[in-house]
């Protein structure tokens, strides 16, 4: 409860009102997952580029912890043989063989299918989740060569999607399946220690250590999920959380708290999914609209919810930082990587923001920063990775962990483990997550692991700390939507443990 | 005997003009670093005031390396007592830092450049002696491939090795360059070859292949030049 020994109380002649500082933000962001802009953007490319780029990033790795693991595994006297090709196990004989996971579902929009079925019939409404208990899933293991189908008891105990890589061990049966015995899956890479990346480039410019003291009790805050539509009354939790981070609300001793944290990242989803009012929606006549010469068409674009937006973000900006990644509702490109929301919907924002768009990591970065979804760049010495979201529910179409429609709260944080373990921040893309086609890189492909991960736009707020064989530690955290609980959660930067501070309204 | 090298400056044409000269003055401007530029400007102030400034800014520089220098201002000389106060110094916020996007371009485009030099030096002669180990690597000759340039056919074979990739979305030269960045070791030969090809096809001579996949020109595929 609010103590009220600030507010509320008689004049006195000796009030003092002190200033309060904020704690400052050591952030240094990486910028892997911007594309290249203008003419150079092309979407010429193949898909299949990503895979093969996936699979020779990852190959070496998997196939040195599974030669150590099966170096001597023997069942009845047989040892079992690295083969090169997916199609090169034998039956009888005991083998492995590396190669990326393919998952056949069948409720998965099918391409083929699409293009066969008749053109005049309106398409079915879109499926929140592609498994069925009635079909089984098929899984498959790929690599250049061609597709091997896979059975076993193991697949069903681990969890499964397309695009990962793995090894799998086992022997072919009469049926030309794959009897798989054992897996091995790339596991976390090398954490790199906190602070190595400032550390590196201080050392360049002024060779010189860096005294770093340990500052108790500094926070940084993360929401998802403002979902700012301009016309449903969603202003008075917004206003709490200006209040709040501002240092406005509550009494001197929240205020004070409230100080600790040094910097805001919203983890996508700005803006509500339906802005505009009336559109028209299926397959009947749409009539053109006129064609005005000034302004804006009313029936196409609201401006409402970024300007409401904007007006947020520049009410906090000057005693905050703010990192804006883009969402699934947001007004940035659509396939992952999402690109930064463009400076330009930021009218009074941007004036704390770098104003080199092209090569913003030539310059110290702004206050303000616009950032790709999913995101990576050290905050307070920490590697942190993120997303808005998209790949972990993608993810929860493929299994059942996320409940019969895959919306449910529970298993958010095992898919972002295996994600991590799976060294891909986005397996499931370019298959059924829209995707940039990558030609020379795939930066999903995660070469360090981070100290934090989070992915917002989730249901619940859930956290935990997971392992790695090398002593890798990693905080898992799901931020919640705010429109929907109002939670947002403050993130401590020495212990990097996770709480929430929950906004509500009494009476609602 | 090979011709004479012409000089510049000998001839007729070397007492007529006068070279340009940059001696005095240069046109182009650097970006300044803010400490070296108080130390070089010419300043008006006497010599004992620029060596308390100059003193003043190095000492506050390693401590505190957030502030802006503040250029003594030409003034007057008179002003010399009152540079006795310390002189802040503030990064500027447009400082450059270095690129920390990408860590590998450096090296592949080296290693690229070490290939490109070995490539030259292949000789038809090589070239032909690693398409003959090719062919003989088969149990039957290849059919249908006649009429089909020595070139095209070797680039036709690099395009249908599976572990380079899909040659379909990508030219055969940038798949070359790709499979040699992630350590698949492409025969050389090829790159010789693609190399070959393509100084012909600056010089205006008639190319024996194409810059794209065969079989990626048949499904129409056009050629697009792709950074990422």
């Amino acid at each position: 409860m609010v103590g009220s020994q600030s507010l509320l109380h008689e004049w006195r002649a000796d009030d003092r009102y002190g200033e309060r500082k904020r704690q400052p933000s050591a952030y240094n962001p990486l910028y892997s997952y911007r594309l290249p802009q203008g003419e150079k953007r092309q979407y010429a490319q193949q898909f299949a580029d990503m895979y093969f780029l996936r699979l020779q990033k990852l190959k070496a790795t998997v196939e040195a912890i599974a030669a150590q693991d099966w170096e001597d595994y023997e069942i009845a006297g047989e040892r079992a043989q690295r083969v090169e090709r997916v199609l090169d196990v034998r039956q009888g004989e005991l083998s492995w063989v590396v190669g990326t996971i393919y998952i056949d579902l069948p409720l998965k929009p099918n391409v083929l299918e699409d293009v066969s079925k008749d053109h005049f019939i309106s398409g079915p409404p879109p499926r929140t989740s592609y498994y069925s208990t009635d079909g089984e899933p098929q899984v498959m293991l790929e690599d250049n060569s061609g597709r091997l189908r896979l059975a076993g008891v193991m697949l069903k105990q681990n969890l499964l999607v397309t695009g990962v890589i793995l090894a799998a061990l086992g022997t072919e049966n009469a049926n030309g399946d794959f009897e798989v015995l054992d897996i091995h899956i790339p596991d976390l890479p090398q954490q790199p220690p906190r602070w190595k990346r400032d550390d590196e480039e201080r050392e360049e410019e002024d060779g010189m250590k860096v005294d770093r003291p340990a500052t108790k009790g500094k926070k940084i805050a993360f929401v998802s999920g403002l979902e700012i539509s301009g016309t449903d009354a969603d202003t008075m939790h917004m206003s709490l959380l200006t209040e709040y981070l501002l240092g406005e609300a509550l009494d001197d001793g929240e205020q004070d708290a409230a100080t600790n944290i040094s910097r805001l990242v919203i983890a996508g989803n700005s803006i509500a999914p339906e802005v505009i009012v009336n559109q028209p929606v299926g397959m009947e006549e749409v009539k053109r609209p006129k064609e005005k010469k000034y302004g804006y068409d009313a029936a196409a674009y609201n401006p409402a919810p970024t300007t409401h937006l904007d007006n947020l973000i520049s009410e906090l900006l000057p005693a905050i930082p703010v990192t804006l990644m883009s969402g699934e509702f947001d007004p940035a490109s659509y396939g992952l990587p999402q690109q930064p929301i463009h400076p330009a919907m930021f009218p009074h924002s941007r004036t704390y923001a770098t104003t080199n768009l092209v090569h913003p990591e030539q310059e110290e970065p702004g206050w303000f920063e616009s950032v790709t979804n999913p995101w990576d760049g050290d905050i307070e010495g920490w590697r942190m990775l993120g997303n808005s979201g998209q790949p972990v529910d993608d993810i929860l179409k493929y299994v059942d962990l996320g409940g019969p429609d895959g919306t449910d709260a529970e298993g958010r944080l095992e898919v972002m483990e295996s994600m991590l373990r799976w060294r891909s921040s986005a397996p499931t893309a370019p298959d059924t997550l829209w995707s940039y086609p990558f030609q020379d890189r795939d930066p999903f492909v995660l070469s360090k692991c981070p100290h934090v991960y989070f992915a917002g736009n989730q249901p619940r707020f859930d956290t935990a700390t997971i392992e790695g064989s090398s002593g890798q530690q990693v905080r898992l955290f799901t931020i919640p939507r705010f429109r929907e609980t109002g939670e947002i959660v403050l993130l401590d930067t020495e212990t990097l443990e996770a709480e929430i501070v929950k906004f509500d309204i009494h009476g609602e | 005997m090979p011709p004479k090298t012409r000089r510049a400056g000998t001839g007729p044409t070397a007492a007529s003009q006068s070279t340009l000269s940059f001696k005095n003055r240069v046109s182009k401007s650097k970006p300044t670093d803010s400490v070296t530029a108080v130390k070089n400007a010419k300043s008006t102030l006497n010599e004992p005031a620029q060596e308390i400034i100059t003193e003043e800014i190095t000492k506050q520089t390693t401590p505190e390396p957030e502030e802006q220098v503040r250029r003594p201002s030409a003034s007057g000389k008179g002003k010399a007592e009152q540079v006795e106060s310390p002189v802040r110094i503030v990064r500027s916020p447009a400082r450059k830092r270095k690129v920390r996007r990408s860590i590998n371009d450096d090296d592949e485009d080296v290693s690229f450049e070490a290939a490109e030099k070995q490539a030259q030096k292949i000789s038809d002669a090589q070239v032909k002696k690693y398409w003959k180990a090719e062919e003989d690597l088969r149990i039957a000759p290849r059919v249908h491939q006649e009429n089909v340039h020595l070139h095209e056919k070797i680039l036709r074979h690099f395009d249908l090795c599976s572990e380079y990739g899909s040659c379909q979305g990508i030219t055969r030269l940038h798949r070359w360059k790709r499979a040699q960045a992630l350590s698949l070791n492409p025969p050389i030969e090829v790159l010789a070859v693609l190399l070959k090809e393509d100084a012909k096809g600056k010089k205006g001579e008639k190319r024996n292949t194409g810059r794209i996949a065969y079989i990626d020109e048949l499904a129409g595929a056009r050629e697009v030049e792709v950074a990422v």
